[in-house]
């Protein structure tokens, strides 16, 4: 079986959700509840060019927040 | 001599291949009314002499068969008295009649009398001598025979055009001669060798049992019914897309089957009736032919586009129809095996053979379906179209398949030919097969929540602190130190880490051997509010430094930097910092193999390392853990806060890797409890210091396939123990999934079902969920899960993507391929990639790959896992390249053999041909041995690696020897010498030359293992 993430010939798209946690997500299938398209439909390789570009911290956004709150 | 037609040579073949009634056709009838048995007797004379195909034998002249048509022939009719519900066994007893090719008239026929005036009468003849078309002609001939015969008078009908004999000849003529390219023969067998080139040889199906060597042919049918509606609407669809119900049924079978697993390259099998002329009409015979319809599922198309491909393939296969299978089989030649129906292994049949009426005067005539208990194809798809509504029977090999398998098949069809002409333009991939009730299940499984406490690792040590102050915390090398000592050593750590900088967020590495320091060190960085990341002393300095250089690690705590801080440290307050530390700030960073050639770090928070403890049935207060596993590991974490979290107590093994001798001292001395161990060494300690089950009570294995035979031994031998068997990666924080092993048979251990407040999906290519028994990919999420691979966004959201279930959830998609077995237990089924478990160690090929190409003279590099043992392939490379990949790699990431090739084998298409490297040959080169000893030990490498001869100069490793194996030399050593060597001699001194030295010098052995009394 193949996975729906490897295919480099279809289009995919960038979902993120509330704590800014990104996702690839192939571009077919629906984008499921929480999350948003902010990329995309684009190549695979765009679309990861573009997580790399956007995602430069992977904490959840809910702890970025309160980090910020106790300093 | 009339030689046989192409399809009646396949039949006749696979008769010798085997006496089997599979091939038989049978009919029959119930016949209502006063019976006139000697003018239906008489009859069925008549129609055997009317046509030649029902009298002619296949007898044997000089090693071919040969048609030979009786003059004459009386088929044998039994008058048989029986009662109603004998009716059914009696018929398919009846049809089990085995007819003897050479010598029997192909045609039989038995009278089952019921009541005086109600009969049914059966009809079989072999397939060789008739088809479905043949059985209009056949029946509309028998019911004028009887007419004429109850008249008292021969019937006359018309005479037939051409007779079986006549068709065999012309057929040759017209197919011609298969070396002629001009030939009708030549031109189609080149469309079909196009048309089928690359067809998968056997197609993926739902079964509930492996397929066996030798198939029993039996089979077994079931029926089910299409609906008026649903019957409209895919006569509809079928009229809209310019395609027949036929295509409609294929194109949703294929759906179907490749939501169960079978692929995007979907054959199914069709007959043809053969009778491309007028004048075969009316006859008798066997004329039909099989065709192959492959259906191309790729890219996930609209159920339309789909039909569309079926729609050309199908009329293409059409236009080639006139082709004998066989000869179709033989011009592709796929990997023939006689467990399978060659190119297909599902048949589709839609009855559209005008309908077949017997009509016999003064009574009243009815069906009756006769069950042959045989199948010839793994599952055959029936249809036949009545006014309103389509009635379907799907038989089966009963091999493969269990009834209610097929009933669920059956229904699964149905669901998915109402979608898919609900909504044609509507990917297949978004065809569900789940019925609701079965979804409901899947989530089920997944319902794992349970409360637990919202609070980091080191707060939730801190409380048990409070709770136990004075007991034992961890033991190493006979120190104890009891929670508050061990707490008080880390505040004093951690207030100095917050002097030297750390703030909450950072990452430190530690860099210690195993031991009270590392413990408190780890618990130190903790209360710093930072995350720790092992460095395994025993690494390569390089990657020990690509790690710290890849995560940013703000320092590094290790044996030297301890010295030098160790009075600022101690001069630091006992109590603690009480720093704020959110729960979803990372814990720690554990680094993992990486496809690209580099190590990737996974980030997971105090939130997931605790709930991977809290809240699960297999912690708790008062155990004993033997922290053994390597510190990289995930298993470290379960090994250290398995017991500190809960008031247990921690022994610590001496020394980097698990060592089985040392473990089972240690187990025996402080009785620990619960013992967590990679399968290979789970397997090694049973058989090699089995003792330490009778203490152990909780035995936690994962990390690879379980071996079944040793579980079953350890579930035997040790009836008070408790072993689960457990999987899941770093990136969910190891355990994700368990099983409580009560009892160990078949052919895999599974492993089990999501722990509290973890998640596990089974979903197909189009991320639906799969239905159980069907294999999927493993898609894991919940509370374990890792904020995702430190530095590393795109490849974390690569990895860990949306849910399509949970509201903002992301999951884990692990590459691992399992299945729900029908007890609601996951079954591990391989990796969909690459990625290979070495002794528990996972290993990225293209990792090695990449260090290998490192080395100056290597070009090229492959690769992949024999008999558990990692083997390289290089071209190019030298002497030196053992020890190259040793300066970057891990021990389990150094190839057991190097296999120096001019160029890599590549398949047709330009990919590796794996099955072509040739296995390692591990060739002894060294000297004989010279004195006593070194035979001794010449023999011991052998007997463990498995090797015929070794020489005293050859290397343990070159031969294939790795950390475990060294391990049982340990042992062997020991036995025959009675002398104790380290693991660190053998890796050393790897030749029998060198080990013989060290046996020399050693001293005596410990004393054997015992069990201590219990106080």
């Amino acid at each position: 079986m193949t996975n729906p993430f490897e295919n480099t010939e279809t289009p995919y798209v960038v979902l993120v959700n509330d704590e800014n946690q990104h996702s690839l997500w192939p571009a077919a299938i629906t984008v499921p509840a929480g999350w948003r398209a902010v990329h995309g439909p684009d190549t695979r390789s765009a679309c990861i060019e573009h997580v790399e570009a956007n995602w430069t911290d992977l904490r959840p956004a809910s702890l970025v927040a309160s980090m910020k709150e106790s300093v | 001599m009339i030689p046989l037609s192409f399809a009646q040579r396949r039949l006749w073949f696979l008769g010798e291949l085997g006496e089997s009634a599979a091939y038989n056709v049978p009919f029959s009838v119930r016949l209502k009314g006063s019976l006139n048995r000697e003018a239906l007797r008489a009859a069925l004379t008549d129609v055997v002499n009317r046509h030649e195909a029902l009298r002619t034998v296949f007898p044997v002249v000089d090693g071919e068969p040969h048609q030979e048509i009786r003059p004459h022939a009386t088929p044998e009719l039994t008058f048989v008295t029986c009662t109603e519900s004998d009716l059914p066994a009696a018929l398919t007893r009846a049809n089990g009649h085995v007819f003897d090719l050479a010598e029997d008239l192909l045609i039989r026929a038995w009278l089952f009398q019921l009541r005086p005036d109600e009969h049914v009468l059966l009809v079989v003849v072999h397939h060789i001598a008739s088809d479905g078309w043949s059985m209009g002609p056949f029946l509309r001939d028998l019911g004028i025979g009887y007419e004429s015969r109850c008249a008292g008078r021969a019937p006359v009908w018309e005479p037939l055009p051409v007779e079986y004999a006549d068709y065999t000849l012309w057929q040759q003529d017209l197919l011609g001669d298969a070396d002629d390219p001009a030939s009708l023969l030549a031109q189609q067998l080149k469309y079909w060798t196009g048309a089928l080139d690359g067809i998968p040889a056997e197609l993926v199906l739902p079964t509930d049992r492996p397929r066996p060597a030798a198939p029993s042919g039996r089979g077994d049918i079931l029926g089910f019914e299409i609906d008026g509606d649903l019957h409209r609407a895919l006569t509809d669809l079928a009229r809209d897309t310019n395609t027949t119900l036929f295509m409609v049924l294929q194109a949703a079978i294929a759906t179907l089957l490749s939501k169960l697993g079978a692929g995007d390259d979907v054959p199914v099998g069709s007959v043809v009736a053969g009778r491309t002329d007028d004048a075969l009409d009316e006859l008798v015979g066997f004329f039909v032919n099989t065709v192959v319809l492959r259906g191309d599922l790729s890219g996930n198309p609209s159920f339309r586009t789909l039909l569309d491909r079926v729609r050309e393939a199908g009329l293409a296969a059409y236009a080639h129809q006139e082709v004998p299978f066989e000869r179709v089989v033989e011009a592709v030649n796929p990997a023939r095996s006689l467990a399978r129906h060659p190119l297909f292994q599902v048949m589709l049949v839609l009855q559209n053979n005008s309908k077949a009426e017997l009509a016999f005067p003064g009574l009243d005539v009815s069906p009756v379906v006769v069950r042959t208990g045989s199948c010839k194809f793994d599952l055959m798809f029936g249809f036949e179209e009545a006014d309103s509504g389509i009635g379907g029977a799907i038989e089966y090999a009963t091999d493969l398949f269990d009834r209610s398998t097929i009933q669920r098949l059956g229904e699964r069809l149905v669901r998915v030919l109402t979608q898919v002409t609900a909504n044609p333009d509507a990917p297949i991939g978004a065809v569900d097969v789940l019925a609701e009730t079965e979804r409901q299940v899947v989530f089920e499984r997944t319902a794992t929540a349970v409360e637990i406490p919202d609070r980091c690792l080191h707060e939730l040590f801190e409380d048990q602190v409070v709770r136990t102050p004075d007991a034992t915390a961890v033991v190493f090398e006979g120190t104890e130190i009891s929670y508050a000592e061990l707490d008080g050593a880390a505040n004093q750590l951690a207030r100095h880490l917050a002097r030297r900088g750390v703030v909450p967020g950072d990452l430190v590495g530690i860099h210690l051997d195993r031991g009270h320091e590392l413990v408190a060190a780890l618990l130190a960085v903790l209360k710093a509010g930072a995350g720790y990341t092992m460095l395994d002393p025993k690494f390569p300095a390089e990657r020990i430094a690509s790690a710290v250089a890849d995560s940013g690690v703000s320092l590094v705590i290790d044996r030297a930097w301890l010295e030098s801080e160790g009075d600022l440290i101690s001069a630091q307050r006992l109590d603690a910092l009480e720093l704020p530390v959110h729960p979803a700030t990372t814990a720690c960073v554990m680094f993992t193999s990486g496809s690209t050639g580099r190590p990737k770090g996974v980030a997971t928070s105090h939130r997931g390392l605790a709930g991977t403890y809290l809240g699960q049935s297999y912690f708790g207060p008062g155990e004993v853990f033997l922290q053994c596993s390597p510190v990289s590991w995930d298993a470290f974490a379960l090994e250290v806060f398995g017991p500190l979290l809960f008031g247990g107590l921690l022994v610590v093994q001496p020394g980097q890797n698990p060592e089985p001798r040392v473990m089972a001292a240690l187990v025996a001395k402080h009785d620990v409890t619960a013992l967590q161990m990679s399968a290979s060494l789970f397997n090694f300690m049973l058989d090699e210091h089995p003792d330490v089950f009778k203490i152990v009570r909780t035995a936690m294995t994962g990390g690879e396939a379980a071996s079944v035979p040793h579980v079953a031994r350890a579930l035997r031998d040790f009836p008070g123990l408790r072993v689960i068997n457990g999987y899941g990666p770093a990136e969910s924080m190891g355990f994700t999934t368990v099983f409580d092993v009560h009892e160990a048979t078949g052919t895999s251990i599974p492993i089990g079902t999501p722990i509290a407040n973890k998640k596990a999906y089974v979903l197909d290519g189009a991320l639906g969920l799969v239905p159980d028994g069907v294999v999927g990919e493993l898609y894991v999420g919940g509370i374990g899960l890792a904020h995702g691979y430190i530095s590393r966004p795109g490849l974390t959201a690569e990895r860990f993507v949306a849910s399509p279930f949970g509201d903002g959830e992301r999951l884990y998609r692990t590459g691992d391929l399992v299945r729900w077995l029908p007890s609601g237990q996951l079954d591990y089924v391989g990796r969909i990639d690459d990625q290979v478990k070495v002794r528990g160690f996972r290993v990225e090929p293209g990792e090695v790959e990449s260090a290998l190409m490192s080395h100056p003279g290597v070009t090229q590099a492959a690769v992949l896992v024999r008999d558990g043992l990692l083997v390289a392939y290089t071209v190019g490379g030298g002497e030196d390249l053992r020890d190259h990949v040793g300066r970057v790699l891990p021990e389990h990431m150094v190839p057991s053999a190097f296999v120096s090739l001019d160029a890599l084998p590549m398949t047709p298409n330009g990919k590796l041909d794996k099955r072509a490297l040739p296995a390692p040959t591990f060739v002894a080169r060294g000297r004989d041995p010279r004195t006593p000893q070194e035979s001794i030990l010449c023999g011991l490498f052998g007997e463990v690696l498995g090797v015929d001869r070794v020489g005293i100069d050859d290397g343990f490793f070159e031969l294939g020897g790795h950390s475990l194996l060294a391990t049982r030399l340990v042992s062997r050593v020991r036995s025959a010498f009675g002398v104790e060597l380290s693991i660190r001699d053998v890796f050393e001194a790897p030749t029998p030359a060198g080990l013989a030295e060290r046996v020399g010098r050693a001293g005596k052995a410990r004393p054997a293992l015992v069990r201590r009394a219990r106080g």
